[in-house]
């Protein structure tokens, strides 16, 4: 079969299984399984980062499971259309997440950690992501370090909790005043004690620190003895899994 | 430069490079990087094996245009089915514009993004 015929045959094959979707969850599994090309060839294009690929094709699988849940067949977009950017978005929030998973020249890591610590602010006076020129200007760097501080080190891992940006695009300052996304977690806290209990103690320490006592990351890092920005990260990694392991 | 997969960085550099410059956002900055890489990417791997690539890139104050030339001769140029493709996939997904054309005779990629907010 050609990669033509074939790539017909998985749309019509994909729209039955949709349709079938409510009533035979067995179509999930063959919807999946006819879309690994897929994310294993998104995955692919994000190697190269310091991640194995292994990890790449999970974290688009997961990407391709929110599609899939996400999909409204009714809308007459292609199924795949529609999964592509989800996928890699996926991918860009795992870099993200993940901090300095590559070694990087020290030079670079001072850039980012000017970066790291003006980037938040930025964000949310912005109301969105700052162009170069504008994290130049409050950094004093030039344009040439700001870019390739951030291709190096993919700041945004750094990006402070405290300025949460959700899925559907909703920036930071429009979520001000709005409901915090912790109280949510906090009400969803039973449904998760189980995975609690598999965390690491400084991990469960800081959500306790950050959530029941309600300290300020500042505050955390001076009782721990650790960085703010390692308490920042620590918390996002930590609740981005519980958030990917509750879904499941 | 020539056809070769270690350029694709360079390309991808020059890109980000111009948009930064331009005023683009990082979060687009990083879509242009990936639809430039693939667009690359893809031509690289038509045959015959292309041995040169062109990058063009052309900013504007709201967009930015950047074409991929290649030099191969292939029988069919976009191939069959192309934009059945997983490369098509990812274009049209990061950008707002994306086509296989022929320049000159030359199989080519052209990508564009517009700037959400502009500066």
């Amino acid at each position: 079969m050609t990669e033509e015929e074939n790539s017909s045959f998985d749309k019509e094959r994909t729209r039955e299984l949709f349709q079938r979707l409510k009533e035979d969850p067995s179509a999930r599994d063959e919807l999946v399984r006819l879309h690994l090309p897929l994310v294993e060839y998104l995955a692919r294009r994000f190697r190269g980062r310091g991640e194995p690929l292994d990890d790449l094709v999970q974290v688009a699988s997961l990407g391709l499971l929110k599609a899939i849940d996400r999909f409204d067949a009714e809308r007459g977009v292609e199924f795949s259309t529609y999964a592509t950017p989800t996928i890699i978005g996926e991918l860009k929030r795992y870099f993200r997440d993940k901090g300095w998973a590559i070694r990087v020249p020290r030079r670079l890591q001072e850039i980012g950690l000017q970066l790291a610590q003006v980037m938040p602010d930025l964000s949310q006076e912005l109301g969105r992501s700052p162009s170069i020129p504008e994290v130049a200007q409050r950094t004093g760097l030039s344009e040439e370090d700001v870019l390739e501080g951030i291709n190096a080190a993919q700041v945004y891992s750094l990006k402070s909790l405290d300025a949460p940006v959700t899925e559907d695009g909703t920036n930071s300052v429009a979520r001000l005043g709005a409901e915090d996304e912790s109280l949510e977690l906090l009400e969803a806290w039973s449904s998760i004690a189980h995975l609690l209990e598999k965390l690491p103690y400084r991990e469960r320490k800081i959500l306790h620190l950050r959530f029941v006592v309600g300290q300020t990351q500042s505050q955390i890092a001076e009782e721990l003895e650790i960085s703010q920005m390692h308490v920042s990260r620590l918390l996002s990694k930590t609740l981005a899994y519980l958030r990917a392991a509750s879904e499941e | 430069m020539p056809a070769n997969p270690d350029f694709l960085h360079l390309i991808r550099t020059v890109v980000a490079s111009v948009a930064a410059r331009a005023g683009f956002t990082i979060d687009e900055i990083e879509d242009l990087q990936l639809a430039i890489d693939e667009a690359g990417a893809y031509l690289l791997s038509v045959k015959p094996n292309p041995v040169l690539i062109r990058l063009k890139v052309l900013a504007s104050p709201e967009a930015l245009d950047a074409t991929v030339v290649s030099d191969s001769r292939p029988d069919s140029w976009p191939a069959a089915g192309a934009k059945d493709g997983l490369a098509w996939k990812v274009l049209s997904a990061l950008t707002d514009e994306a086509e296989f054309l022929l320049e000159d005779g030359d199989p080519a990629v052209r990508i564009a993004k517009r700037k959400a907010v502009s500066a």
